[in-house]
């Protein structure tokens, strides 16, 4: 098993009556790139804050690098670059001045400022005051604040949030492009599934502070019920053949319809053609991933 | 203790090219101005007067400037107070701070240093005004350094309990805009406060009216009660700040 840079046991956040997250266990694989995906006010942020002991859990332990991230905060917090809720920046300085501040802080050198505007895009507008620029390139510095230091971990709160297609081309082209020229693990937020499934490898979803499932992104895709499509004569006999035979069966425009959590499909062929059916379509619809979705967070997307 | 200063040169370049810096090198200059001004017109008449009889011409600068700068001061550091807050409050920068492997209590206390190291400047910087004012103005006497050492230092010392009052409720109250405000009535009242010495022992908005070198003010009210205070109310926000989350 691989060794896992996040692991959370029993996580749970109340605030008054409020519960904002409910027993998380989340696991995050080292080398991963981990989506964690849920609507607005689902958890995400909560999460995220309480993995950096920005946020004290009411109950349960967020461990980081197998340490327990309230006895070891600094020694978790020098391995961890993290991006909460919204890229941070004082307007009145230039890009360099913003990450000279974060260089300061964690006695870096300064070839890091250099190496992090490099990988992020922004060496040409380092001298340039942030109040000048764009909102990608706002998230785009906020990324090279969380990339400075040689991190392992990478923790990213919703960093397309409110740019235009373009800029979200161009944060999500960025972020995959972060294992590979860091090295690091990165947890990536977002109440965007399209996003979640181009950009992630593994993903978590939580919904109402649980998390509901948690794995590979092929998991994810395989997980609730598939449906076959079949084209066969005699029609109405063959929908009373399906049943007798304990399928759950629709018809829909001159087709049966099965739906079911584990289907195979040679099998329903087989028996349909010894039966004497004479089938002319067969075919699997795999279900598309905001279906799933949908379907596991019943029916509220974010 | 590198960790607190790395912190605190973090503050100092937060604040470069922002409003801070003028306003605490220039409120001293003005001030000092417009005392100037007042002595320039008015000096024979002052010195004149039944009330004044026996004061040197430093005394008389120190009197009628502190009419102004005891509200001037605790003015301005209310408003840095509040900026060297309102900058993270604006750019939503403590969050992201706080994730940096930091302690809590020594980002805290980096921004209460930088306050207080401002208002040093400031009130330092009004020293060597008054100064100036007096040599200009041609006093007879000379130079009284000994009454304007005091006068300064008892302002640093004093100005402590207002500074740390200020942090912590800058830190504490997530709109900055309304610690400034509160700031704001706390020095608007401090002469109302300042009619009662008991109360003032406690009000720290009222400290720096006592910070006059005069034997008929109590100057340890500033000394003793500015530096207590301002330690407690340090202490205070030290512990309320490192268990803060950060929502």
């Amino acid at each position: 098993m691989s060794e896992l840079v996040i692991e959370t046991k029993g996580l749970t956040k109340e605030f008054g009556s409020l519960t904002a997250v409910k027993d998380l266990n989340l696991k995050v694989k080292k080398g991963a790139l981990y989506g964690f995906l849920g609507a607005n006010g689902a958890g995400k942020s909560t999460t995220i804050r309480m993995l950096l002991d920005l946020v004290k859990p009411t109950r349960g332990n967020a461990y980081l690098f197998n340490k327990d991230i309230r006895y070891h905060r600094k020694e978790i917090l020098r391995k961890v670059g993290a991006m909460v809720e919204s890229p941070s920046y004082y307007e009145n300085l230039t890009a360099y001045e913003n990450l000279e501040i974060i260089r300061r802080i964690l006695k870096l050198e300064r070839k890091e400022i250099d190496k992090a505007l490099e990988i992020v895009n922004l060496s040409k507008w380092k001298d340039k005051r942030v109040k000048t620029f764009s909102l990608g390139m706002k998230q785009r510095l906020g990324i090279a604040q969380a990339l400075m230091g040689d991190r392992e971990l990478l923790i990213l709160d919703e960093p397309t949030n409110g740019l235009d297609p373009a800029g979200v081309r161009e944060i999500r082209n960025l972020i995959i492009s972060l294992p590979e020229i860091t090295g690091a693990t990165v947890l990536i937020s977002s109440h965007i599934l399209s996003e979640i499934e181009l950009i992630a490898d593994h993903v978590g979803i939580i919904h109402n502070g649980k998390l509901l499932f948690q794995g590979t992104l092929e998991e994810l895709k395989e997980m609730g019920n598939r449906e076959i499509a079949i084209k066969a004569q005699p029609l109405l006999e063959a929908e009373k053949f399906l049943r007798n035979k304990g399928y759950d069966v629709e018809m829909r425009e001159g087709r049966l319809y099965i739906t079911a959590e584990r289907i195979n499909i040679e099998e329903v062929n087989r028996e349909m053609v010894l039966e004497g059916f004479g089938v002319s379509h067969l075919s699997e619809n795999k279900k598309k991933l905001e279906e799933v979705f949908l379907q596991m967070t019943g029916g509220i997307e974010g | 203790m590198m960790e607190f200063y790395r912190l605190l040169r973090g503050e100092f370049l937060k604040q470069k090219k922002s409003l801070t810096w003028p306003i605490s090198l220039f409120a001293p200059i003005l001030a000092g101005g417009l005392s100037f001004i007042n002595l320039l017109i008015r000096y024979d008449y002052l010195m004149g007067l039944e009330a004044n009889q026996g004061l040197s011409s430093w005394n008389l600068l120190l009197f009628q400037h502190h009419f102004m700068w005891f509200i001037f001061l605790p003015l301005v550091v209310t408003v840095i107070a509040w900026m060297v807050h309102y900058i993270e409050f604006k750019s939503g920068g403590l969050k992201n701070t706080l994730a940096l492997p930091v302690s809590k209590k020594k980002v805290y206390l980096a921004k209460w240093a930088l306050v207080f190291i401002l208002s040093s400047i400031m009130i330092i910087i009004n020293g060597f005004v008054l100064l100036l004012v007096g040599i200009a103005l041609r006093f007879p006497e000379a130079v009284d350094f000994i009454l304007i050492l005091k006068y300064s230092l008892y302002q640093i010392i004093g100005i402590l309990s207002l500074i740390s009052l200020q942090t912590l409720i800058s830190a504490g109250i997530n709109n900055t805009n309304i610690a400034l405000a509160m700031g704001f009535v706390g020095v608007a009242s401090s002469l109302f406060f300042a009619q009662s010495e008991k109360l003032a022992k406690l009000i720290p908005y009222a400290h720096i009216i006592f910070t006059l070198p005069d034997p008929t003010i109590n100057n340890h009210i500033p000394i003793q009660y500015g530096l207590s205070l301002g330690m407690a109310f340090l202490l205070i926000g030290l512990i309320y700040f490192n268990r803060k989350e950060i929502c």
